[in-house]
């Protein structure tokens, strides 16, 4: 049982992407995150989104230097886990939802948590809209996102001229906004902010 | 005006902090009075904070594989295990242990005993000098309680399951209750089946899934269940009735809330005489 091996193993494997850590985590976890979900009058598929959210906030919190668990892993995943369920019964309900006080994740009152968890959500919404790119497209955004010199890009891609280069990128970029805004997902963030 | 892929590149260069000072003060006003150009922005910039992270995209991509890899794979029932399982689990072996030795030490003896009948008993003529010739007993008949070796490991019981029979929802929340079958029932066969009923209560959940697995710790590590029923829960309560053609042996009905893999009931049951 991935408990078992220690939270500080746990949280590196995270950090790293293991995905064997990933994999235990996951079938450790995910029954009471469905429980979590179907009490809540969702389905599994939020239960596996919820899952990976959680997964991508612990990583943006073992990333910052100051970061400490002050309970054990399993107390602190799944009170994320509590949080991003409220978060989707919100969406879906389109309404205020309070989350009673036993189910929400109590941290230090200058926490960022609300930020991180909307962000999760939305971190998972572009990758899966990129994801649906072809493979130039994506190959060709991944290095422009990531701040590649537009020369580096055009050489390693064999693309021969900047006008060309630019039309692409134009072209790549438009289809990944229409992509992420025809998700459902896309409209239930924007309902929020 | 702008082409939309000159638009794009403005948002890039202002994004970058790359637009000359004279640029990004006309920029910012266009960017109060457009609320259209405003929000292309805000998710250009959303997009390009999320994508441009590579280490957070491998885990993304991590993560999309694992949930795709996992939801393949058979369920696996994970239970918790709290310190009561362990205590009771041990002791349950330590029972195995001691049953299962006095059997074995009464099986020696039987045996022992056969042989001491079969040897052949000498008994001279009493008139005569002739060397005495052996007379056989009568053969006695096996034991009539005997189990044949391949059947009694058809009851043995289930090391993964039979800590948990009898047992009810983990944490306390008893959802799930069962009135029918009773555990250890034995269940007689009628025309080589036996008619199986269960019956219970179940809250918050318009199903419960039945799922009947043999004694076989492999069978059941790979979710090979003999038998597996969906039923509907009415006012709370669920009933079912149906035969069931198994061979003779132990078998663990366990029980779950649709929508769970953790079963919330475990049930002990037999099939045939219980000898």
């Amino acid at each position: 049982m991935i408990f078992k091996s220690g939270d500080p193993q746990i949280l590196d494997g995270i950090r790293r992407g293991d995905r064997q850590v990933l994999s235990e985590l996951y079938r450790e976890v995910l029954p009471g995150i469905k429980r979590l979900a179907v009490a809540a009058g969702l389905g599994p598929d939020d239960a596996r989104d919820v899952f990976q959210d959680a997964v991508v906030v612990v990583f943006e919190k073992a990333e910052q230097p100051d970061f400490m668990l002050s309970s054990s892993f399993s107390t602190y995943f799944y009170g994320i886990c509590r949080n991003l369920v409220g978060n989707r019964l919100k969406k879906k309900a389109n309404r205020n939802v309070t989350i009673a006080d036993d189910m929400k994740y109590r941290e230090d009152d200058n926490s960022d948590m609300q930020t991180l968890l909307e962000a999760a959500e939305r971190h998972r919404l572009f990758h899966r809209a990129f994801q649906q790119l072809g493979d130039d497209c994506r190959r060709l955004l991944e290095l422009s996102f990531e701040n590649t010199p537009p020369e580096s890009i055009m050489a390693t891609l064999g693309i021969p001229s900047n006008d060309y280069f630019r039309r692409r990128k134009y072209l790549c970029k438009e289809k990944l906004v229409q992509l992420v805004q025809s998700d459902p997902a896309f409209q239930e963030l924007a309902e929020l902010e | 005006m702008a082409t939309e892929q000159e638009r794009y590149e403005q948002i890039e260069r202002y994004l970058a902090g790359e637009m000359p000072e004279i640029e990004r003060a006309v920029f910012e006003i266009a960017l109060q009075q457009d609320s259209a150009l405003a929000e292309t922005l805000v998710l250009h910039r959303s997009m390009q904070q999320s994508l441009g992270n590579p280490r957070r995209q491998r885990l993304l991509n991590t993560l999309s594989d694992v949930v795709e890899h996992e939801e393949k794979m058979p369920p696996v029932m994970t239970l918790e295990w709290s310190w009561r399982r362990w205590l009771t689990a041990a002791a349950v072996l330590a029972m195995l242990a001691v049953v299962g030795t006095w059997q074995y030490m009464r099986h020696k003896s039987n045996i022992s005993n056969l042989a001491e009948q079969t040897a052949p008993i000498l008994q001279p003529s009493p008139d005569s000098g002739q060397t005495a010739t052996p007379t056989l007993p009568p053969a006695r008949p096996p034991e009539s309680n005997r189990l044949a070796l391949t059947r009694r490991a058809d009851f043995a019981p289930n090391p993964a399951l039979e800590p948990l029979v009898g047992t009810f929802v983990r944490g306390g929340n008893a959802r799930l209750t069962v009135t029918q079958p009773a555990n250890h029932t034995v269940f007689h066969f009628a025309n080589g089946k036996i008619n199986f009923e269960l019956a219970g209560k179940s809250d918050d959940t318009a199903t419960v899934i039945l799922r009947i697995f043999n004694n076989r710790e492999a069978d059941f590590a790979a979710g090979k269940s003999v038998y597996q029923k969906e039923i509907p829960v009415n006012d709370s309560v669920f009933a079912w009735k149906t035969t069931l053609k198994l061979p003779p042996g132990r078998y663990y009905a366990l029980l779950s809330s649709s929508g769970e893999e953790e079963p919330e009931a475990v049930l002990c049951f037999f099939a045939g005489k219980d000898e």
